[in-house]
């Protein structure tokens, strides 16, 4: 079972700034940190409005990223520069960051711009005292000095801060720096025992030390000043020679012993004429790199599987301003899930320049087999020794990623059903038997059959009880019974008559029809008809409603038979099928009616 | 007679069956030409003569799951996901089981850059649906009249029978089939009245702005190609469509294509 975190656990939004209270005219950070996993999903926040008190200079960020316990965590922090501009108690609004519909924001942050010391001021307070009788500021002075006063915006300015002094500096510190308003300033390392050397100024020598060396890129272009240096120096005059009032005093009294002061001295003040760069031939990409660049970039393997990661270095190096070179936009293909990089920047400040690299670490894990390329990853900048826009490039990085072990990848918590890709997955073979075709829409519940086979079980069911309630009624109602029998009786006994008539027994043969005719009555009309008369049977036709002439042609028959029957006289065939038929007929007709 | 009435209804209810089995065992020989064409030309990677040659089965007016199943197929391998997937909902109309069909249809649906959530449904109705899903509706109409035809054949028994015995026996054996038909009966109504009216469709355009109305300017949302929508409606040109989460718009109808 694995938790998944939400993404109020797993994210966070912090901000700081480096000092709450500021100098008037000084540089502060606002530092925006954001943490968590998904950092890279998060927009980057928006620089604060400062309007009032503090102006935007720029912003520097950087990356950190780590896996614990195989989850990776990232933190990326935005670093704004601002000036303050005015004094007073000011507070920063929150910063809102927006992700996946929710808000994040930073607190409120205090601000307090208190009023800086200005140089003018400190100065009046520092030249050497009024009183000393030596003057001071043809012995001992600071000069600042320019490699150039017309520099490009961004192109570095080198500027050095040096005492002249032909007395002896035993010490010196600074009470003012000097204010690189409107520059970005890196300054250089100086050694830890400062060498001097000696220059001619108007005809006297100096021991000169450079005490201070920064290099100054212009933020913006016009005419800037940058505001003097003050530093406090500790100098030894030599002592005046005076009588001592005390033996024991002017026995320590060395010939060679100092007299150490302290001595307040102010640079000039240094004028640049900041050109904006050129608008011609300016690439669309340029971000506003100065100076000369290289880039260069490396992948660690060039044969992986699908879902390995790799690491793509891209190394951007030169000199300039390598602190405000972007990351590079890289494209990469669809195929590769990137990472946002991490980012490390070193810089060397030696050798009169300002030089460094910045090496941006992608992680890249390709999802799709085959041969995949990065493009070339591209770089603009404002090349100072030719003074023109230039763009370099690195080369295409071929990988070739095999197949992984595991096809299906999904990535990513809460990710998109579109980040659910398949590879190497085959869809299953076509079907290669033979099929039994039917008949495009043909639904067998539309077809005639099917109606047939619903209904005709239903007859079979109908005949079946018709058929059963005639066998009950046959076992259980006698008269019934008979009455189905009638004519099956009637015509067996006509068979017997026609036996007797082909034999030419006269009597024989009237018996028969007779009792045909008789049974014929008495099973219909469930009578015992043993007993039965002509007259009788009169009656009970007349009871069921028989027509006349049926009755009347019924009982002729009947009191034929009984007449010939008892008087046998002239006899022939012919007489006796006429007869035969005569009956037939009376019991078919008799049979309709009943 | 009774006993020949049995045997006379016996030798009926065979015959009845024969019938409904042979009816489904007619074949077409013409087209099987076709289908082995076609499977050969996929195999050789021809995937668009492949498609031609089942296409030539349903334009001579047959069909069978195979063709619809292959056809999908080879219209996935043709990198036309949205042919693929009407072509395996089709197959998968007439063959609901089939692991096959389900497997490419699932492999083919993950394509859809559109993810649609199924509007949750009461559970009995889900329940009562997933039962007649699992069967097919020939299977299902064989069973409900094959229980129909024995309910009968079991009254017919009951009603001539003498022993109180296997009457009894008999009278149980109703009740059991006479439940059995209901259910049966039931599902295979839902599955006749469902092939009946619900007319589902693909789209099969790359990307389609889903209208408030017919010939309407207001776009109401966008689908991708190769989702499946219900046909709810129709007016000239444009059909009503509803999707399974119940977003409901109108689309022009050539943009679909129905299962």
């Amino acid at each position: 079972m694995t938790a998944v975190p939400s993404f109020t656990q797993d994210f966070e939004i912090k901000a700081y700034v480096n000092k709450s209270s500021v100098r008037l005219n000084q540089q502060f950070e606002l530092n925006v940190e954001l943490s968590g996993r998904d950092v890279q999903r998060v927009s980057d926040p928006e620089v604060p409005v400062l309007d009032g008190f503090a102006s935007f200079i720029g912003t520097s960020n950087s990356t950190s990223m780590q896996f614990v316990n195989g989850r990776m965590s990232v933190s990326k922090t935005f670093t704004h520069h601002f000036l303050a501009s005015t004094e007073g108690k000011f507070q920063i609004p929150a910063i809102t960051v927006r992700y996946k519909g929710e808000t994040y924001s930073t607190d409120v942050i205090d601000i307090e711009i208190v009023k800086g010391t200005s140089p003018q001021q400190r100065s009046s307070r520092i030249p050497g005292s009024p009183n000393d009788p030596q003057d001071l500021s043809e012995q001992l002075f600071l000069k600042a000095s320019v490699d150039k006063r017309r520099v490009y915006k961004n192109e570095p300015v080198i500027i050095s801060y040096k005492i002249y002094t032909t007395v002896n500096v035993t010490n010196y510190g600074v009470s003012q720096l000097p204010s690189t308003v409107g520059f970005w300033s890196e300054e250089f390392e100086m050694p830890q025992r400062l060498t001097s050397f000696t220059e001619f100024v108007n005809g006297r020598q100096y021991q000169v030390y450079e005490i201070k060396k920064m290099a100054l890129f212009p933020q913006g272009s016009g005419q800037k000043t940058l505001e003097p240096m003050v530093i406090e120096c500790e100098v030894q005059l030599p002592r005046r020679r005076r009588r001592s009032r005390d033996i024991f005093d002017s026995f320590f009294d060395d010939p060679f012993s100092r007299n150490t002061k302290r001595v307040g001295i102010q640079s000039n003040s240094i004028s640049i004429e900041v050109l904006p760069l050129p608008e011609k031939g300016k690439p669309s990409d340029f971000s506003g790199a100065v100076g000369s660049f290289s880039i260069r970039s490396s992948v660690d393997k060039t044969r992986v599987k699908t879902n390995e990661a790799i690491t793509l270095k891209v190394n951007i190096s030169g000199t300039g301003n390598i602190k405000i070179v972007p990351q590079p936009k890289i494209d990469f293909a669809s195929d590769f899930e990137v990472y946002d990089p991490k980012i490390n920047e070193s810089i060397k400040r030696s050798s009169g320049q300002i030089s460094g690299s910045k090496l941006f670490e992608y992680v890249i894990i390709p999802r799709f087999p085959g041969q995949q390329s990065i493009k070339p990853v591209t770089f603009s900048y404002f090349d100072l020794p030719s003074k023109t826009y230039r763009t370099i490039s690195t080369d295409t990085k071929v990988i070739s990623v095999a197949k992984g072990d595991d096809q299906f990848v999904n990535v990513g918590i809460g990710s998109s059903k579109e980040d659910v890709r398949f590879i190497g997955q085959d869809i299953h073979y076509l079907q290669t038997r033979i099929p039994e075709f039917q008949r495009k829409n043909s639904v067998f519940y539309k077809k005639t059959f099917f109606y047939v086979i619903l209904i005709f079980p239903l007859i079979i069911l109908g005949t079946a009880f018709a058929y059963r309630a005639h066998l009950d009624k046959l076992s259980s109602n006698v008269a019934y019974a008979r009455s189905r029998k009638a004519n099956h009786m009637a015509l067996s006994r006509l068979k017997d008559a026609n036996k007797q008539m082909k034999a030419n027994n006269l009597s024989g043969f009237y018996g028969e029809v007779s009792k045909a005719l008789m049974g014929f009555i008495g099973d219909k009309l469930n009578v015992a008809s043993a007993g039965l008369i002509t007259d009788e049977v009169d009656k009970m036709l007349h009871v069921q409603k028989i027509e006349e002439n049926t009755v009347s042609s019924y009982l002729d028959c009947l009191k034929t038979c009984d007449y010939k029957r008892f008087a046998p006289g002239d006899s022939n065939n012919l007489a006796m099928s006429d007869f035969f038929e005569k009956a037939k007929k009376a019991i078919i007709n008799l049979e309709k009616e009943i | 007679m009774d006993m020949k009435f049995d045997k006379y209804f016996s030798y009926f209810m065979i015959m009845t069956l024969s019938i409904l089995c042979l009816a489904n065992t007619l074949l077409a020989k013409e087209v099987e030409v076709f289908f082995v064409r076609g499977n050969e030309s996929y195999q050789a990677g021809n995937y668009k003569v492949a498609i031609k040659e089942f296409e030539k089965i349903l334009n001579s007016d047959y069909e069978s799951w195979e063709v619809y199943y292959n056809l999908g197929n080879a219209y996935f391998k043709d990198g036309q996901t949205a042919k693929a997937i009407l072509n395996f909902e089709r197959a998968k109309k007439l063959n609901l089981k089939d692991e096959d069909i389900n497997y490419n249809l699932e492999l083919a649906n993950l394509a859809i850059v559109d993810r649609i959530q199924e509007l949750p449904q009461f559970f009995l109705f889900k329940w009562a649906s997933t039962i007649a899903h699992s069967i097919n509706l020939k299977v299902l109409g064989g069973i409900t009249l094959s229980t129909y035809l024995l309910l009968i054949f079991l009254t017919v028994f009951r009603i001539y029978l003498k022993s109180p015995q296997l009457q009894r026996a008999a009278f149980v054996s109703i009740i059991a089939a006479s439940v059995t038909l209901t259910v049966f009966t039931g599902l295979f109504v839902m599955r006749i009245f469902e092939n009946e009216t619900k007319i589902e469709a693909i789209v099969i355009k790359d990307r389609v702005d889903v209208k408030s109305a017919p010939g309407g300017l207001t776009e109401v949302f966008t689908l991708h190609e190769g989702v499946k929508v219900q046909i709810k409606d129709h007016s000239e040109t444009w059909v009503k469509i509803r999707l399974a989460d119940g977003k409901i718009g109108w689309l022009e109808a050539d943009v679909l294509e129905t299962i």
